[in-house]
């Protein structure tokens, strides 16, 4: 649905972005994470039409886009009804949800006046604003930022329901337990490129145990897929794949069975935090 | 509603929640208020001051013949001195309301939602150029035409409604462009308050220096020298009206071409 081929963009000397490359799935969120002046906003705001690329091209298959800035700027003198009513004059009439659909989506109404609203309250009309052209794809410039974790949870029920409308949503957060809970796929936009690529959901499949016992593994009978040596007295288990329901009640199975032998175990699955750790690392 | 009604809409709701219409009423009431009550009182204080202190006023007619310049006791020459007081003051006024609206709408990223939404760069100018100088210009209307009728009850009536009228629609219409001016050089000027001075700078100097020349009468800046005469003759500003729309235009395209090209970045 948003295919981004091998974009590039320089301000002057400074090469932010040296090819950038990346797909998302229709109805699927993708997270883009980057350290700050990573190139993540100049990539959404090529991708919105504001920039001009020096080289590469994007394509939505013709479906209609939409861009929310992290921090975006609101006429403050206006009522939340009158913004949107405002907006929806650059829209074709009936081609859209009304006012009142869209603010409610978002948990707003029309009276509230845009200076005496919180930053949280912001984020939902500026996602408010975002929908007003009924998109099919949502960039979202770190729609998160500053918010307190009501108001992030909030946001992250409200995304989750778009994407369950169908809406494709290109998001770039520092928070990485938000994108864990909430994007399918995320990449790491690390000195100009897509350096890696991750399925969250094979991510928070993929569960590892180190397991330590008070006796020598190789005595014993380790007839478990899932289970490894790894040195003395300790074991990996590592549970992923498609059946990870049916690996993880087997493992337990395994070790229940080693009943007093276990000293302790801790777990050492990955998470997005360790993987850019890993890509800067690199 | 389309586009031009919705952008004019909420620049309406801009210039009335921040009181702008309030703020530029004050500002002509008070230098009407300057303007007449210096010119009632004064000539009084300084006739009072001669009888009464006679060795401080060496000469009395020269005295009383620059009491007479400066605070002209008839409706038209106080006339004349309200609108250069207007030209002077208010347009200072108006360079400072107008140099920062867009550029910090712009710079704050206020105009990437509604671009977003397809509302066009072209629309969000306009319309705040109208509303805008509108705003600007029709309270000058109202003051001059309040000014006239209680100068014609104070001092002595020697001037027609019919010219008070035609010299308050050409003032108005020259804040009006000065209004656009300012606006539109912001866009264009790195740093706004740039665009406020030339503009302060162009209205405060241009008028009278011109004057000295005949090709003067050719320059936008007429329209207000016209006024600060009490001119009579509309057909004396068809020119520079012209000239001041065609800038207005030229100075329209520029603006917008910057727009269009600016990469809104932060």
């Amino acid at each position: 649905m948003i295919s981004v081929q091998n974009i590039a963009k320089s301000f002057g000397e400074n090469t932010v972005l040296k090819d950038v490359s990346l797909f998302v799935n229709e109805a699927s969120i993708y997270g883009l994470i980057g350290h700050n002046g990573a190139g993540k906003t100049t990539l959404m705001s090529i991708m919105a039409g504001l920039s001009k690329a020096d080289r590469g091209s994007y394509d939505y298959g013709g479906k209609k886009i939409s861009y929310l800035p992290d921090i975006p700027g609101f006429f403050d003198y206006l009522t939340t009804g009158e913004y949107i009513q405002f907006l929806m004059s650059g829209t074709r009439i009936g081609s859209g949800p009304t006012k009142e659909e869209l603010l409610r989506q978002v948990g707003l109404t029309g009276k509230i006046k845009i200076s005496k609203m919180s930053r949280g309250m912001r984020q939902r009309l500026g996602i408010a604003a975002a929908l007003v052209n009924d998109p099919d794809i949502l960039l979202l410039d770190e729609p998160t930022s500053a918010l307190d974790p009501a108001g992030r949870i909030e946001l992250m029920q409200i995304l989750g329901d778009l994407r369950r409308q169908g809406k494709s949503i290109l998001l770039s957060t520092h928070i990485l337990a938000d994108m864990e809970k909430l994007c399918d796929e995320v990449g790491f936009l690390y000195k100009g490129i897509i350096s890696r690529t991750v399925n969250v959901r094979d991510l928070n499949n993929r569960n590892t145990w180190i397991v330590q016992l008070n006796r020598n593994p190789e005595e014993m009978d380790i007839s478990c897929d899932q289970v490894s040596v790894i040195g003395d007295r300790l074991l990996r288990i590592v549970i992923d794949g498609d059946e990870h329901v049916k690996n993880q009640q087997n493992a337990l199975k395994w070790l229940s069975s080693l009943d007093s032998m276990i000293v302790s175990i801790r777990n050492e699955s990955r998470t997005l935090e360790d993987l850019f750790q890993e890509v800067c690392a690199s | 509603m389309n586009q031009f009604q919705a952008c004019v809409k909420k620049d309406i709701s801009e210039f009335l929640r921040y009181h702008r219409n309030i703020l530029c009423m004050l500002v002509l009431m008070g230098i009407g208020a300057m303007v007449l009550v210096t010119t009632v009182i004064f000539p009084g204080l300084i006739s009072q001051l001669a009888v009464k202190a006679p060795d401080m006023i060496t000469d009395p007619e020269a005295i009383n013949e620059l009491m007479a310049k400066l605070f002209p006791q008839d409706v038209k020459g106080s006339l004349k001195i309200f609108s250069s007081d207007v030209g002077v003051f208010y347009t200072i006024a108006v360079c400072l309301i107008c140099h920062s609206i867009l550029p910090g709408e712009i710079k704050n990223g206020r105009w990437l939602i509604p671009v977003n939404a397809g509302i066009e760069k072209r629309t969000l100018l306009t319309s705040k150029c109208f509303v805008y100088s509108v705003g600007m210009a029709f309270p000058v209307f109202a003051v001059y035409n309040v000014y006239y009728y209680a100068a014609s009850v104070l001092l002595s009536p020697n001037c027609r409604y019919g010219t008070a009228l035609q010299n308050s629609a050409v003032l108005s219409l020259s804040v009006a462009f000065i209004a656009i001016v300012t606006i539109l050089s912001s866009v264009l000027y790195e740093h706004s308050v740039m665009a406020a001075l030339s503009v302060i700078v162009i209205v405060m100097a241009a008028p009278d220096a011109l004057t000295f020349f005949s090709f003067g009468k050719l320059f936008p800046t007429y329209l207000l020298t016209f006024t600060y005469t009490l001119g009579e003759d509309l057909m004396d500003i068809i020119v520079p009206a012209i000239i001041m729309a065609a800038v207005s235009c030229v100075l329209f395209f520029f603006a917008l071409r910057k727009c269009e090209k600016a990469e809104i970045l932060r």
